[in-house]
């Protein structure tokens, strides 16, 4: 599909921080739509953000570099027909507390980047509220409807966006053409531990020696020294030294963009998400590693159901396993969201139809406050109360546990030593000097 | 039919107790084991028949008279660990197992409900609470594998009396059941404490109970002692959860699943929601209950009889509507039994 002039246009803007945030806003604007879309992408400064995914998005539209408290005050925003929020936890919140002040407001939609392994009812907390929720598929659906039925967030809007985040791959060679090779997607937090981490290594060792006409090429989910949205302890490339001494010559790291090696192989083993559905739609073969058991933290429930969990150490080679030609159950992708029926041209459509109407207040029910203006917020918000009543005991202990949450927010540790003043005089002017409007 | 009840907590070995009951009124045999509990417990149990170490229970002779044993473990990790020895002796000895059956007895979602889940796996028959959990095991199992062998599940509702041994006093009583490691924000706990002695002391006709929902030491206190405590503000002496629970007008907790019991006899619920739905708050199960407050949403006690009951949809969903439980377990196991012969 193709936009014309005389399509309607979309003014939306997305907000992003952390790189896999930016890479499901990329895929998000990269849907093939028929309507016109002018794309704004609003990154909040991080350390180690890739540039060239900073680049390719200001290829797409209107890139610009904000902290969430300048966004925040951005007249601008209120010249969007739609909002999408890819932040994490309570910042998708604040931002939706922030604009649902206004009663003439763009819509706002949010979602989650990719396949939900854990966290889902969290996740749903924090978003609560949004004009829409962007979810992968019936799977996330069947989950949400189960949560909000009887309850009066049981009108909540959402919209099946799918799991697809490539447009169809034209230039990708058949498999059988494609050097013999396997790609392992690393993930810096899957596994966690160093020990599971060292096992996974080993694993991939022994299946490289065993398959010696084979590549067999590790993918760091990061170059050494970049950040992403997890804390990394030991980068793989550590791991691999630390754990095998002399790798065999048919092992190696690769950082080249993921696309590309997936572009070239003939196999993925994984336990990322991203990187399963990646490597489906660069028409290469995805296996999800079982070998670290039904671990739900690591998505095995998940993974269990999809035809295509298997054992590295059971594999006895690859030509065995490339012979297999291993293939997801059509029935799983589905309920995934992996469908052509899924994509985020039904988000489009459903910002184009609703535009124009006066977007809902949230439901608001006395025993439901779900997760907004709660922890962080919640003891910021408490210890303005305290402040008020004079309280200072709780508005001490309050905001001791916000500094304890957020040690390094500068506006808190000051309303903290405000309040601990004991001399009158100096706590009401540090009081004045500390003070921010939160509601 | 001969059946093993196994626990090893309060929670546990109360719910194994009245399963008991139920079972022999069946006309079934039931014996319960387990270890016996140390330290002062929020509510008194009978002692289990057969009094005896975990680790030495998969050996004992007991077990190759019963036809069926129930698993009710405080500490799930524990599960399989049992169940690996007890198949693995019997198959030394080429003894046929008895069935196994187990599940969380209090109703748990999403991740900690998987959680459990893959470490019940190596059971025969496993118990939920309600039909949402039920539902949700068929969502997060979808399309699994045979090889991975998921348990017959049926809902057994919750594991307390289905009525209130007492009704609610006349004078107003609000009974704060606290939790040994929740909220886990440090200083938190101190802060509610506080609170519930602020409120106290502004409203003298109420009397506010302070309820641990776990096993104590006589040498702990819950207040520190530099506070000073409103004459209307008790720590609860041992044994008394249930008669409190009972008698109480309004039960507040963070997330102690003996909240439900509050809920589900028609008393009125607080949960506390200033710590948010989160997982290890063990807030994400009270999603939709309907009783989560902020304690700054509520001025003084008095506002707390305006404060409305447990969602009723919800607590069905959770189990309440099932009162038939025990006879549930004994049809499913005979069931069971009878796919099992020859």
């Amino acid at each position: 599909m193709t936009a014309t002039a005389s399509q309607p246009t979309l003014h939306v803007l997305l907000i992003a921080d952390s790189d896999s945030q930016l890479l499901a806003c990329e895929a998000l604007c990269s849907a093939p739509t028929a309507l016109n879309v002018h794309w704004t992408f609003s990154v909040i400064p991080r350390d180690g953000t890739p540039q060239a995914l900073l680049k390719r998005l200001a290829e797409r539209g209107t890139l610009r570099h904000q902290s969430l408290a300048r966004l925040l005050r951005d007249r601008r925003l209120q010249h969007f027909d739609a909002i999408g929020v890819f932040l994490t936890g309570s910042k998708i919140n604040d931002i939706r507390l922030a604009l649902q002040r206004n009663r003439q407001r763009p819509l706002l939609f949010c979602g989650f980047n990719g396949v939900v392994l854990d966290h889902f009812i969290e996740g749903v907390s924090w978003r609560m509220g949004y004009d829409l929720i962007c979810l992968s598929g019936p799977r996330d659906r069947d989950a949400l409807e189960q949560l909000v039925t009887g309850t009066p967030f049981a009108q909540q809007r959402t919209v099946l966006t799918g799991l697809r985040r490539n447009a169809p791959c034209t230039d990708c060679t058949p498999l059988a053409e494609r050097p013999r090779r396997l790609v392992f997607a690393e993930q810096v937090i899957m596994p966690a531990t160093s020990s599971e981490r060292a096992r996974l290594v080993r694993l991939l060792s022994d299946l490289a020696r065993r398959s010696p006409n084979w590549d067999v090429v590790i993918k760091p989910r990061i170059a050494p020294g970049d950040a992403t949205f997890h804390d990394v302890e030991t980068h793989i490339s550590t791991t691999l030294q630390q754990t095998l001494g002399v790798p065999p010559t048919n092992l190696r790291l690769d950082y080249r963009p993921l696309p590309v090696l997936l572009k070239q192989a003939r196999l993925l083993a994984t336990l990322s998400s991203t990187a399963f559905f990646d490597a489906l739609d660069f028409g290469c073969r995805a296996i999800a590693i079982s070998d670290l058991g039904l671990q739900p933290n690591y998505g095995g429930h998940v993974y269990a159901g999809s035809g295509v969990w298997r054992s590295l150490e059971a594999i006895p080679n690859l030509d065995a396993l490339d012979a297999e030609g291993p293939s997801p159950d059509p029935r799983w992708l589905e309920w995934m969201g992996y469908s052509q029926q899924f994509s985020p041209f039904a988000l489009l459509e459903a910002l184009n139809e609703q535009k124009h109407r006066t977007p809902e207040p949230p439901p608001s029910r006395i025993g439901y406050p779900g997760n907004a203006q709660s922890s962080f917020n919640q003891l910021r918000l408490g210890a303005e109360a305290a402040i008020a009543s004079g309280d200072w005991t709780s508005a001490r202990e309050l905001l001791w546990q916000a500094t304890m949450m957020r040690p390094l927010h500068r506006g808190v540790a000051r309303r903290h030593w405000a309040v601990r003043q004991a001399n009158p005089l100096i706590r009401q002017i540090a009081l004045l000097m500390s003070y921010r409007d939160l509601k | 039919m001969t059946f093993l009840l196994i626990s090893d907590g309060v929670l546990e070995h109360s719910a194994c107790w009245l399963m008991a009951e139920a079972l022999e009124q069946q006309g079934l045999r039931c014996i319960t084991a387990g270890p016996p509990l140390q330290g002062h417990q929020p509510l008194t149990t009978p002692a289990p028949q057969l009094s005896i170490d975990l680790a030495q229970l998969p050996a004992h002779p007991l077990l190759e008279q019963v036809s069926a044993i129930g698993l009710f473990l405080q500490n799930p990790d524990e599960i399989p660990r049992f169940i690996k020895t007890y198949q693995n002796l019997c198959r030394a000895v080429g003894r046929t197992p008895a069935a196994l059956f187990s599940g969380p007895l209090v109703p748990l979602v999403g991740d900690a409900l998987i959680q459990d889940l893959s470490l019940r796996l190596g059971c025969d028959l496993l118990l939920v609470s309600g039909e949402h959990q039920r539902r949700q095991l068929r969502s997060l199992t979808f399309n699994w594998p045979i090889s991975l062998r998921v348990p017959p599940v049926i809902c057994t509702g919750f594991w307390f009396p289905q009525d209130a041994p007492c009704a609610p006093t006349q004078k107003p009583l609000l009974l704060a059941l606290i939790q040994e490691r929740i909220p886990t924000h440090m200083g938190a706990h101190e802060h509610l404490l506080r609170q519930l002695n602020s409120w106290a002391r502004q409203r003298p006709n109420w009397t506010v109970m302070l309820q641990r929902d776990h096993s104590w030491n006589a040498t702990t206190k819950l207040m520190a002692n530099d506070e000073p405590l409103a004459d209307n503000l008790l720590e609860a002496a041992p044994g008394q959860l249930l008669p409190l629970l009972g008698s109480c007008t309004a039960c507040l907790t963070v997330s102690s699943p003996w909240s439900l019991a509050a809920m589900a006899w028609g008393r009125i619920p607080i949960i506390v929601g200033d710590y948010g739905i989160h997982d290890e708050q063990n807030t994400t199960g009270f999603f939709g209950c309907g009783a989560m407050h902020r304690l700054r949403s509520i001025p003084h006690l008095d506002a707390v009889r305006e404060l409305p009951m447990a969602n009723q949809a919800w607590l069905d969903g959770n189990g309440a509507d099932i009162t038939d439980g025990p006879q549930r377990l004994a049809r499913a196991l005979s069931d069971l039994a009878l796919r099992e012969e020859p």
